[in-house]
């Protein structure tokens, strides 16, 4: 459990190594209300989605960060907005559909409207009717428009902060998810389609498996029982950035063509064939190798590139027991019609039907179950790779893990042992 | 307008595609469609939004085969039974010898302790020819309505 034992109900880490996560975190009410204030209020960054989904002044996008409601929005101008979904009024919900084009956002209710950058434009019988009723004598537009989100974009992706005053996007990302954004979104980007899929776990168990190489092979017998991957020609590569928030995993072919782009998947003789191979035949499309891209930014965006499939996740929590993931396609706007195909073939890998990807909510849905009841004490064993949060370059290591843990307590304000000792 | 044989044949094809799956004869269901034949399943979001992206994407009778051998062999999912409840079957018309079908679609699903709730519901739109004397689906598209899914897509719907 997470309280001092002399009852004054202030939490406490139970280890300075972050090798043990108390099961509490997944199913407390007062961890999840605290992560909505300091982590998802708090100075971070969650993705909004790609510019090309609003390419369009009046076009939007709605999503959400943590258990707020966001619209992202291009203004009249074609600068980028994203505002609260929720009235300045009453508090009901301004724009209803997922995504469309609209110069103004009427309220259902009362009937107040908005521009496309959140401003409050006007309330109907603002003046009263007939000399009666109306707002008090002081009341401005100005002063009710929807909640603003500070918004920034990197290589074509939006990000969107709840926090007044966040960190520049620049520095919350740091050089080597910047860099690796970048050589991923190399030229225009196209949607080509979302998956929603809603897991009744805690988000957290969602962000751990995102930074677990250690199960894949276990939990995802389909690469490997197929030849996926062929583990003679490939490395391995876990790095952090921002102090260890956020994770750049890649897997490097040494098979590669002169442009520096891997050869084949780097496919293996296997045990099971496919009748028809095209699900798994990949070819390179980025330098240096690179071939499974696992990005994983703090608190809630994952980016997976792998092949040929690119993709990227807004992760949201519901409540401590439930979460949801919207997942994009995207492609690149110059792709062929061959290109195109392949990445349609591969998608049947990934997602709530992936062949190597299934598993993953079963395995966390069924976790949070064991775990979560409510009144389980105890916590998690995390010592794979040892206690250590080390960039590596082998992944049976769970110093990642480690890593979302240790800066999770930071924007949690959770002391470890020792630096509560040291107070 | 098609006669009522052809219409009952057709609809006897979606019974007995839909027992199958419910009777876990998986084997058995790429047999449902021609060795060139399609089967998609499409969340509506982006089916409406003029979008591809799939749940799944069968091209042909050898990607049908390899899910089932990859269920059966490698993948892990919940344990759980499905009941498909299948009404509605229209033929809206044919042409060329292809018969354009509707139905609808609810997958009741059961977990391993018993418990039930609503998984799916959507639309089956098919092609459907005849081939040996017998129905056989050309191509089975099914739209999810409920394209926000909540347990692991492992069974073709
Ligand atoms: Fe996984």
């Amino acid at each position: 459990m997470l309280d001092q034992p002399n009852g004054s109900g202030q939490l406490v880490w139970p280890t300075d190594d972050f090798t043990r996560t108390p099961y509490e975190v997944y199913a407390s009410d007062r961890i999840f209300a605290r992560e909505q204030e300091k982590i998802f209020n708090g100075p971070t960054w969650v993705i909004l989605g790609i510019e090309c989904e609003v390419a369009e002044p009046g076009s939007f996008s709605c999503s959400c960060v943590g258990t707020t409601p966001v619209v992202l929005s291009r203004g009249e101008d074609g600068e980028l907005f994203a505002f609260v979904n929720k009235c300045a009024h009453r508090g009901a919900r301004v724009v209803r559909e997922l995504r469309g084009r609209s110069m103004t956002h009427t309220c259902l209710y009362h009937g107040w409207v908005y521009g496309t950058n959140g401003d409050l434009k006007a309330a109907p019988l603002s003046n009263g009717l007939m000399g009666q009723g109306g707002y008090p004598e002081g009341f401005r537009t100005e002063d009710h428009c929807l909640q603003k989100l500070q918004v920034d974009t990197h290589a074509g992706i939006v990000f969107g902060s709840l926090h007044p005053s966040p960190p520049s996007l620049h520095d919350y990302l740091g050089d080597a998810v910047r860099d690796r954004l970048s050589t991923i979104c190399h030229s225009p980007l196209k949607v080509w389609g979302y998956q929603r899929q809603t897991m009744a776990c805690n988000w957290k168990l969602f962000m751990e498996n995102t930074r677990d190489m250690y199960h894949a092979p276990m939990l995802h017998a389909f690469a490997t029982k197929y030849g996926l991957v062929n583990p003679t020609k490939q490395q391995h590569a876990l790095r952090f950035e921002n102090d260890g928030a956020h994770q750049v995993y890649s897997t490097i072919e040494m098979d590669r063509d002169a442009d520096g782009k891997a050869a084949s998947g780097g496919a293996l003789e296997s045990p099971l064939k496919l009748e028809d191979p095209r699900v798994a035949e990949g070819v390179g499309e980025l330098p240096d190798g690179l071939y499974v891209n696992i990005i994983s930014i703090f608190p809630a965006t994952l980016f997976t590139v792998a092949a040929n499939t690119l993709s990227f996740r807004q992760v949201r929590p519901i409540s401590p027991g439930k979460c949801e993931t919207v997942y994009t396609w995207f492609q690149y706007e110059d792709d062929d019609e061959e290109m195109h195909e392949r990445r349609v073939m591969q998608s049947n890998l990934f997602g709530p039907g992936g062949y190597v990807a299934m598993e993953d909510a079963e395995v966390m849905e069924s976790t949070q179950k064991s775990i979560a009841r409510g009144y389980e004490a105890g916590s998690t064993f995390v010592e794979m790779g040892g206690g250590s949060i080390a960039e590596e370059n082998h992944p049976v290591t769970e110093a990642s893990v480690r890593s979302f843990w240790k800066n999770y307590c930071k924007y949690m304000d959770i002391p470890t042992p020792s630096a509560q000792a040291a107070e | 307008m098609t006669d009522m044989e052809t219409e009952f044949r057709i609809t006897r094809l979606n019974n007995a595609y839909v027992q199958c799956i419910d009777e876990d004869r998986l084997e058995e269901w790429p047999g449902f469609f021609l060795e060139d034949g399609k089967y998609v399943i499409f969340p509506r979001e982006n089916y409406d939004a003029g979008l591809e992206g799939y749940w799944m994407y069968c091209a042909n009778g050898a990607m049908m085969r390899d899910r089932v051998k990859a269920l059966r062999g490698v993948n892990v999912y919940n344990i759980h039974y499905d009941r498909h409840l299948l009404s509605n079957v229209v033929v809206q018309g044919e042409e060329d010898g292809v018969f354009d079908v509707r139905s609808n679609y609810a997958i009741v699903q059961t977990d391993v302790e018993g418990r039930c709730h609503m998984f799916s519901t959507g639309q089956y739109r098919d092609k459907v020819v005849e081939e040996n004397g017998g129905y056989k689906f050309k191509e089975k598209i099914v739209i999810v309505d409920s394209f926000n899914i909540d347990r692991p897509l492992a069974i073709p719907f």
